[in-house]
């Protein structure tokens, strides 16, 4: 007789988890390495100043400032959410792969976890880190060099390029009262996001490089909508229907604590992704071959 | 125990591949499952394997409906497709190790004994392998795996004529009390020595599904310069006509050919009584 529960058990995860690196060890592996040197290279050509080689120094007057990443951060989870949540269920890419996992003795439940943790969880979890610890350690070497260039040709130290580190703290705001609900907005959207390329992995297989974007911008259109409705109804008398006449931080509720259009995002965000993920796994489960 | 009842299913936008189709099939059995092309061989292991979802009636597999892919269900049994999919960077050794842990009754010894019989390189990368090599380390990982139901979607494409003894040679030696085998194949020679039940498909139902025993009790198949009076089938060849008759009295059992079977009864020109289990 089995101990073992039909939905989920430990060491069958573990045994999954086992087979899933064995079959993506590659991929797994030069994951991380890869992401930095990206985000490294990015930075490196748009920190300010410039060492010509024999041609002497050259550099801009417009400072690196904290902020002056937000571009980059967002280009690279946009890359790399495609590049890796977009190819989610690599067991479903074609027939015979797709043949292989669905008859792995492991429950449905297993396989979609393992998906949504290595692809989604971890993905949420480890970019902002990557980058911020990536960020930090090209400013670092950026400058050192440039310190080292500045001083051994007798260069003015003005000239020294202004390189603010990376923060998460602009997202937030100094105040207190509006630190959790600007958070968990932040990373509500980020989650809806990762989470809507995560569904087209079951839907769109292969092609989800190219249709994952695609969804990502029905979305942000789905937003605009959203806010245009929602402009029109707390400010009839705007000019125009598709302008965008709003508040984000009013009306506000509870004593002036929640912002109401800022925290119907928030749910509609945190609301979308769990329908996204529940369908995803729904899809899986139903999955023919 | 393999139970299909009332089972109907079409792929997307076409006719009907299984209508209404019944069948049965009990423990320790190695069953030849052949049909045309297109018949539907492939869509039934499947079905049967839970990787497709029946449009109605009911599959059971040892208790289980194989659409809900418990993994109770998956550890016990074995598909193996007739083209395979195997992660070209692993070593042999890594990727059964990685497997192994989830079949429950998966027998080392057995693997290695079956790795040796078949002349498998030990630890070389899966993708350095030929397709022949591919397809003999999945029939030896599907006879190590210890599972109850064994499905082999031609197991013999991409063998060559050693291997394909071997493979009729192993699959009968290793073979457990309580496993069932299903083979689909086009390749009849090839198991013909090996299967114990015919059963031949054909527009969506089982038309025919005999033991090999009893099919040689009832039917001689012969071969003469002109064909039996008796013979209820008969095929022309290079120097004169291979045939089935009934078997008379006294006369001595042959050889089952399960080639000219499946051409007497494809060609409704067999008399059959009604199907087992159809």
């Amino acid at each position: 007789m089995t101990t073992q529960n039909e939905f989920f058990s430990l060491s069958r995860f573990w045994n999954l988890l086992k087979y899933d690196f064995n079959s993506n060890k590659l991929h797994y592996i030069a994951t991380l390495p890869v992401a930095m040197l990206g985000i490294a290279t990015v930075l490196w050509i748009a920190f300010p100043g410039e060492i010509k080689m024999g041609h002497g120094y050259s550099v801009t007057s417009v400072p690196f400032k904290s902020n002056s990443y937000n571009i980059f951060l967002f280009l690279g989870a946009v890359i790399y959410g495609i590049a890796i949540v977009g190819n989610s269920f690599p067991g479903l890419k074609n027939e015979k792969k797709t043949l292989i996992h669905l008859l792995l003795p492991s429950s449905n439940l297993e396989k979609f976890l393992l998906q949504w943790g290595v692809r989604v969880f971890l993905f949420l979890v480890l970019y902002p880190i990557l980058f911020k610890f990536t960020a930090d350690i090209t400013s670092e070497i950026y400058l050192a060099i440039h310190k080292y260039y500045l001083s051994s040709n007798n260069l003015k130290p003005s000239l020294f390029p202004q390189i603010e580190k990376f923060s998460f703290k602009q997202f937030i705001g100094n105040n207190p009262k509006t630190f959790t609900l600007n958070s968990s907005f932040v990373v509500a959207m980020y989650t809806l996001t990762v989470s809507i390329v995560f569904f087209g992995g079951t839907i769109f297989k292969r092609w989800n490089i190219l249709l994952g974007p695609l969804s990502i911008m029905g979305l942000i259109l789905i937003v605009f909508i959203y806010l245009v409705i929602l402009s029109n109804i707390l400010n009839p008398t705007q000019r125009g229907f598709w302008d965008i006449n709003l508040n984000i931080n009013a009306p506000k509720l509870f004593n002036d604590l929640i912002p109401l259009t800022m925290f119907t995002t928030l749910i509609f965000g945190i609301l979308f992704s769990v329908v996204l993920w529940v369908a995803t796994y729904f899809r899986f489960k139903e999955k023919e071959v | 125990m393999i139970l299909l009842k009332n089972m109907s299913y079409a792929h997307r936008k076409q006719t009907q591949l299984f209508d209404q189709m019944d069948w049965e099939v009990q423990p320790s059995q190695v069953i030849g499952l052949l049909g045309k092309n297109g018949a539907g061989k492939s869509t039934l292991l499947r079905l049967i394997s839970g990787l497709l979802n029946p449009k109605k009636g009911e599959i059971q597999v040892n208790g289980f409906k194989p659409f809900n892919r418990s993994p109770f269900f998956l550890q016990d049994l074995m598909l193996l497709p007739e083209e395979n999919f195997l992660p070209e960077k692993t070593r042999t050794q890594r990727y059964i190790n990685s497997l192994a842990p989830f079949y429950p009754h998966f027998d080392r010894d057995k693997m290695t004994e079956l790795q040796k019989a078949f002349d498998l390189p030990f630890d070389q990368k899966l993708g350095s392998m030929s397709y022949g090599q591919r397809k003999k380390l999945l029939i030896a990982f599907a006879l190590a795996s210890g599972c109850k139901t064994i499905l082999l979607d031609e197991p013999t494409n991409g063998l060559d004529i050693p291997s394909k003894s071997l493979f009729r040679k192993l699959v009968t030696a290793h073979m457990q009390e309580d496993q069932t085998i299903i083979i689909s194949t086009h390749q009849v020679k090839d198991v013909e020595n090996l299967i114990d039940r015919a059963v031949i498909i054909n527009q969506g139902k089982v038309i025919f599904d005999q033991n090999m025993l009893d099919i040689a009790d009832q039917w001689h198949f012969g071969f003469s310069a002109t064909p039996s009076e008796t013979s209820v089938y008969a095929e022309k060849s290079m120097g004169g006509h291979y045939f089935i008759a009934p078997l008379q009295p006294g006369q001595q059992a042959s050889q089952v050919s399960l080639e000219l079977l499946f051409n007497a009864v494809i060609s409704n020109q067999l008399y059959l009584p009604q199907p087992v289990n159809a």
